[in-house]
């Protein structure tokens, strides 16, 4: 069995699409935009592309910030990585900025609760931490250790590009115990957590707690 | 439209947006100046200004907006065109 991990490219975008789409799911039915924004499958990978072809860096949907691992030249797994804040915005605010673009007012109205219900479990990243996002393995592949590699290798290829950044994060829902397990195995520890006590929440989101993951790059 | 009229209209936009009427913006106030300026409220400003003054920005726009000064200079561009 061969694996061979690379950078993506546009040619890639089709699977992308699916880890950033699965990924998103974790677990549930639907991903947590069509939960929030009131929006088909259908139009959520409409949302997913248009981002991907607006090439926007610093923020997990950006084709160039993932690599892809493929197994006897299949597409296999994906994960993305960015370095946040590089340019001074978070990646919250840029994609708050793609969202108001793609998104029109009434639908975006229409949200504000929901959204705020998201607030209540978001965990800020930190600014010029490494960021892991997008961690997605196609079924057939998964238990081949794929995501680890690919995440050592994005961990890798970063440190030699920018040698301060000293810290790994991975945001996640608490819910994703297989997904936890892997980060813990590539050195990941809980650092934080925040919950939403507001019931509603598992409308929007199969679990009402979100956790923060870390490793140390410089030790 | 001059400059001092959008500065006065954004600002009621600001206040309706983050609904506190103690809300001053000058053109310096970026996003950490104000209390509660996050991802979602925004997202929900950004079309609260472009509602406001019948305008659409295009994405690259928004994502030059580093503070109130960046997005008073870009409605002047669209409102006066």
């Amino acid at each position: 069995m061969n694996i061979n991990i690379r950078q993506a490219t546009e040619q890639d975008k089709d699977f992308i699409m699916t880890a950033i789409i699965e990924a998103e799911k974790s677990g549930a039915d639907i991903t947590s935009y069509g939960a929030i924004f009131s929006l088909s499958g259908d139009a959520v990978k409409t949302l997913v592309s248009n981002i991907l072809d607006e090439g926007i860096e610093e923020q997990e949907m950006y084709i160039p910030n993932f690599l892809v691992a493929e197994v006897d030249g299949e597409n296999a797994a994906a994960v993305s990585a960015w370095i946040e804040g590089e340019s001074g915005m978070t990646s919250n605010i840029i994609k708050a900025n793609m969202l108001a673009y793609f998104l029109n007012a009434d639908i975006l109205e229409g949200a504000v609760a929901k959204l705020g219900l998201m607030n209540e479990v978001n965990i800020s990243r930190e600014m010029g931490a490494l960021q892991l996002e997008c961690i997605y393995t196609a079924e057939k592949f998964r238990g081949m250790g794929l995501s680890g590699q690919l995440i050592n290798e994005h961990i890798k290829r970063k440190k030699a590009e920018w040698l301060s950044v000293d810290k790994a994060q991975i945001i996640l829902l608490k819910n994703n115990s297989s997904a936890l397990m892997c980060y813990e195995k590539v050195g990941f520890a809980i650092v934080a957590e925040k919950k939403c006590e507001d019931e509603a929440i598992l409308k929007v989101l199969p679990c009402d707690t979100k956790i923060l993951m870390e490793r140390k790059l410089n030790e | 439209m001059e400059e001092q009229e959008i500065l006065l209209q954004l600002n009621n936009v600001f206040r309706k947006c983050f609904k506190r009427q103690d809300i001053t913006v000058s053109p310096e106030t970026s996003a950490a100046d104000v209390t509660g300026w996050d991802s979602l409220t925004h997202m929900i400003l950004i079309n609260d200004i472009e509602r406001h003054f019948s305008i659409k920005f295009k994405l690259m726009e928004i994502m030059k907006f580093n503070n109130v000064g960046d997005m008073l200079a870009c409605i002047k561009k669209k409102v006066n065109t």
